[in-house]
């Protein structure tokens, strides 16, 4: 496990106890990928399997050895190399809006060209996260929505995606944002999960790190999402020398100052 | 380190390809994944090298070289790469000299698709 993980709040002296870190095994999620868990990975040439930790058995993998991503155990990420490396899981049943996802991921080049960071696999079941030609994050399920937010390959980015346009209220939250909020990016849920690549037009390939992804079948309260968000920004606090995860929080996020407790 | 690409003129696709399927059909795949240190038969293995050939925008074709410790892992001599590279003639190349491939141009000059 990570030395930086929780590194500022958990110091009880010998017998004493505390209170355990909240972690997404208190929620119901639909797929959770942790590259800090090294037994959920399998390398053959490159990483062939990445298992899921919710319980679903989604695991991602990818039988082609030059499309296998590379990890890196002492980062704990998951590497994308831009041009032809993706993972998959076939282990999808039609999942319908609303869906949420939290992932930690970071660009690392070729920007400029469309990336994604996930997808499906057909045009009418995608909820799409992506960066679009112009560098900046963009999400679609049947309609592509633009954000405002602008990637550059220096930031770790702990990304918030809600697709939930039935109430109008999909949004791309960065650090927990609100931004970016009240959009809508069309209806469709999603039957097969995509990491790394758009499967239907292939060329738009991720070119980057990611150390956690989180999916999650509904739509979150406010409370349940700052709990994740501050979940993630404690726990990968340092990673890829990046120590702004937790300060780049918003002013007032109930984890600015702790991590969620259980 | 950075990736490497085989490739070969267009004109000589034929010897891409069957450079790819000696790789693809080559006794030592599939591959067993390792966990922890330790070999996973019961997880996805490695079943093939590469889907196919890769075109660029400039023409050339081609697919990505095996890095060494991969095929240090396979158990593939140094007397059989040198016999491979002998047979087929691959011009290698690093990833980052290769321009776009044809692909990822499509996916530019077609927005809309997205």
């Amino acid at each position: 496990m990570l030395g930086f993980k929780y590194k500022y709040q958990y110091s009880y002296g010998a017998g004493e106890s505390g209170p355990s870190p909240w972690t997404p095994a208190d929620i119901t999620t639909a797929l959770w990928l942790d590259a800090n868990d090294a037994d959920t990975i399998t390398e053959a040439t490159g990483v062939s399997q990445w298992d899921d930790k919710s319980g679903n058995s989604r695991d991602v993998t990818q039988g082609t050895g030059s499309r296998q991503p590379i990890y890196d155990s002492v980062n704990k990420k998951v590497t994308f190399d831009g041009s032809d490396d993706y993972m998959k899981s076939d282990s999808f049943t039609e999942l319908s809006q609303p869906n949420t996802l939290f992932v930690v991921h970071k660009f690392n080049g070729g920007l400029g060209v469309f990336q994604n960071i996930f997808d499906g696999a057909n045009t009418g079941s995608r909820n799409a996260y992506y960066i679009d030609t112009s560098k900046a994050l963009a999400f679609d399920a049947g309609t592509f929505k633009t954000s405002t937010y602008i990637a550059n390959t220096s930031d770790t980015l702990i990304s918030g995606v809600e697709f939930n346009s039935a109430t109008n209220n999909s949004s791309i939250r960065v650090f927990g944002d609100p931004t970016f909020v009240n959009q809508a990016c069309g209806t469709n849920g999603i039957d097969t999960f995509v990491l790394g690549r758009y499967d239907i037009v292939p060329g738009s390939y991720l070119n980057g790190d990611i150390n956690e992804l989180i999916f999650i079948n509904d739509s979150l309260s406010d409370a349940t999402r700052q709990k994740i968000e501050g979940y993630l920004a404690w726990k990968w606090d340092g990673i890829n020398g990046d120590t702004a995860l937790v300060d780049a929080l918003p002013v007032g996020h109930p984890y600015k100052s702790a991590a969620p407790t259980a | 380190m950075s990736k490497q690409y085989y490739t070969w003129a267009k004109s000589y696709k034929s010897k891409a390809q069957g450079m790819l399927d000696a790789i693809n059909n080559h006794e030592k795949l599939p591959l067993v994944g390792m966990r922890n240190g330790k070999p996973a038969p019961d997880k996805q293995m490695t079943i093939k090298w590469a889907d196919g050939l890769t075109e660029w925008v400039d023409t050339r074709f081609g697919f990505q070289k095996i890095p060494d410790e991969v095929l240090d892992k396979m158990g593939i001599t140094q007397e059989e790469r040198d016999a491979m590279i002998a047979a087929f003639k691959p011009r290698i190349d690093n990833a980052e000299d290769r321009p776009l491939t044809v692909q990822q141009q499509y996916a530019i000059d077609n927005p809309s698709e997205f």
